[in-house]
């Protein structure tokens, strides 16, 4: 009896487990595969940036269109990630607080600019705010300019990165459920103050790790911010779209020096990333286990 | 301190459900009273629109014969204790504590030193003294549960609400901690409502128990009142071991099987119903007029007594009896039992089938309320 018992298991494992070969196999092919498509790409951008040596490199990112590109993209993750944080952590918190008509339909509306492609939602953009809209002769009457202009990137930016920190707020507050909050009130906290000292600080991490991944695809959006840029030299251009218009002028070392720039942000994102995780990784949205 | 509560004609429903149906109590000052009934029954949503949290479709609140349907929550000053606590994870115990001092407006927020003094004689009070750096998660669901509580007293509450307060903690816990809350509460002497669905805690800790039953109240009485006087059928089932025996009255006397088992002393037309009886009610005796014979199908010695399965008649009715231990029966043999208290409720008539053209209704009045004989 008790040889089957134990031999049952052990039976069990080995026929789940599989040969050695077949194990260096899948892993040789991952491996192979993260170095062709994700390593080497990366480690591509930094040599060819560096190919005409440091000096080279520094002029090329310190030249005036380069760095108006590099400004414009700082300013427009500077109004957009806060925006998003701010109105993501309130959509996320009337979802998993309260209880009301039409929850479901905004969850899907928080989804769409994930699954739209930016091109589209700068097209939409244009068809709004440009001159030949229906909205365009009286932004003109007024002199406001948004297609071809700065407030149309920040627009386009805010759209496709608006799901970033929502999604990973509302599961996590769904979790935790409000009867911390119920607490508070019943304590005779005031609804504010419920907020700032309860639900705030139990998504704090969460709230950090959002913020990241919005700002990485703030500073990195292509597809919607070209439609709406007009591609301006000094004016409109983001480093994406900088990083385009210098390889189409065959000036390769200058549109790596500035791809490098992204990729470090990269870098720095997935370190944060992994960090947070790492460290407060009971407190985000996806880890947690139902 | 302390004041009365009294609940009026309380509505609710949720969607299409109705979860209360017209629900009146009173609770005396310093009173602490249980609501229990089984799940769904509405004793959470009774009490959670006593404290506020919801709010109720029509009645009213009464705290000292003040109306407080007006009253929001942060101002009705209710100390409520969740069913999983609900501490502030991310705060220090003592910080969990002092949130409802410090949550007061400017002009009645205590100063630094106070609010210190007082959390520690809270901590004191609810023996967590030394544990007052941990966050609750270094915490046992016992020491959660007290520092829950200790967090409703700070605010010196006019009442204090439990929520299913022991349901997450093990039997042995929950039994220190009823005991211990008990102990708190004629110390402290709060208007004390708690919810639960586990009858030997609410009889063991109530002065009182409201027994809810789909969204309205059967009962409201002492632990004595409910067994030896239950107002409905569901009561009686819901307190204690219960026997349903299937009988006919006629004549004012109840018929088992041929057999008059029990007088009810009752004129009325001839029904059929359900004898209820507590296991306890069963007394062995001589065979004969109003006696029950029973088969013996097994037994086991315990302590009190001899704990005896039985079935009674020919019925596929099984009881468990605890017999005195000097009685010796063999199993197969047959004895008689005597029904030393029973009872009928209205609830359960039928009328019997004899009485072919009303068969199909039920008469509730057949019986006054309630029918039953001094043992």
């Amino acid at each position: 009896m008790s040889s089957v018992a134990i031999g049952a298991p052990l039976r069990a494992a080995r026929g789940m487990s599989e040969s050695k070969l077949v194990r260096r196999l899948l892993i040789g092919v991952a491996l192979l595969f993260l170095t062709l498509f994700l390593l080497l790409p990366l480690v591509m951008v930094f040599v060819e940036a560096f190919r005409k040596g440091l000096g080279v490199y520094f002029e090329n990112l310190v030249e005036p269109d380069a760095i108006s590109a590099i400004k414009l993209t700082l300013l427009v993750a500077a109004i957009a990630v806060p925006l998003n944080a701010v109105i993501g952590l309130s959509a996320a918190w009337a979802i998993s607080k309260f209880e009301f008509r039409g929850k479901q339909l905004l969850i899907s509306l928080i989804d769409l600019p994930f699954s739209v492609s930016p091109v589209v939602s700068g097209l939409v953009y244009v068809l709004l705010f440009s001159a030949h809209s229906w909205l365009g002769p009286t932004l003109k009457a007024h002199g406001i300019e948004i297609i071809f202009a700065v407030p149309g990137i920040v627009l386009a930016t805010i759209f496709v990165t608006f799901p970033f920190v929502a999604r990973e707020l509302i599961p996590l507050m769904q979790s935790q459920g409000s009867a911390e909050e119920a607490a508070a009130l019943s304590l005779g906290a005031s609804g504010w103050r419920t907020f700032f000292t309860v639900t705030l600080p139990n998504v704090k991490w969460a709230l950090l790790y959002g913020v990241l991944l919005c700002n990485a695809r703030a500073m990195g959006e292509f597809g919607a911010v070209s439609v709406v840029s007009g591609h301006i030299r000094g004016a409109t251009n983001t480093m994406p779209l900088h990083v385009e218009i210098l390889y189409n002028e065959y000036n390769f070392v200058g549109a790596f020096a500035i791809a490098s720039l992204l990729a470090f942000l990269a870098l720095v994102t997935l370190v944060a990333k992994s960090l947070l995780e790492a460290r407060y990784g009971e407190e985000l949205a996806h880890r947690i286990k139902h | 301190m302390s004041v009365s509560v009294r609940a009026e004609q309380i509505t609710k429903s949720f969607n299409s459900h109705s979860a209360l149906r017209g629900v009146s109590l009173d609770i005396a000052a310093g009173e602490l009273l249980a609501l229990l009934g089984p799940s769904g029954s509405g004793k959470t949503t009774l009490l959670r629109i006593i404290a506020g949290l919801d709010f109720a479709d029509s009645g009213k609140v009464l705290f000292d014969d003040t109306d407080t349907s007006a009253v929001t929550i942060q101002e009705r000053n209710i100390g409520f204790v969740f069913q999983h606590y609900a501490l502030f994870r991310h705060m220090r115990v003592f910080d969990n504590i002092a949130f409802g001092l410090r949550a007061r407006p400017r002009h009645r927020r205590p100063d630094a030193v106070t609010i210190r003094k007082t959390v520690m004689t809270l901590l004191d009070l609810v023996q967590l003294s030394g544990l007052e750096n941990r966050f609750p998660a270094q915490l046992s669901g016992g020491q959660r549960q007290r520092v829950a509580l200790a967090r409703a007293l700070a605010i010196e509450p006019r009442v204090l609400l439990l929520d299913e307060p022991f349901g997450a903690l093990d039997a042995k816990v929950r039994k220190e901690l009823r005991r211990w809350l008990r102990e708190l509460h004629d110390r402290t002497g709060h208007t004390t409502i708690f919810v639960t669905h586990d009858q030997e805690e609410a009889l063991e800790l109530a002065d009182r128990v409201a027994i809810l039953n789909d969204g309205q109240i059967e009962q409201i009485g002492s632990g004595e009142d409910l067994h030896v006087r239950p107002a409905s059928a569901f009561v009686h089932r819901f307190v204690g071991d219960s026997i349903e025996l299937p009988v006919a009255i006629v004549e004012g006397q109840a018929w088992f099987e041929g057999k008059s088992v029990y007088p009810l002393h009752s004129t009325g037309p001839e029904t059929s119903t359900s004898l209820f009886l507590h296991p306890h009610d069963l007394h062995v005796s001589d065979e004969g007029p109003h006696t029950l014979p029973a088969t013996v199908l097994g037994m086991r010695r315990t302590g009190s007594g001899r704990h005896t399965d039985l079935q009674i008649g020919g019925s596929a009715l099984r009881v468990n009896v605890a017999l005195p231990v000097d009685f010796w029966v063999e199993e197969g043999e047959v004895v008689h039992l005597r029904i030393w208290h029973a009872a009928a409720f209205t609830d359960n008539v039928v009328p019997l089938p004899r009485n072919r053209g009303t068969s199909a209704s039920l008469r509730p009045a057949v019986m006054a309320n309630r029918k039953r004989s001094g043992a």
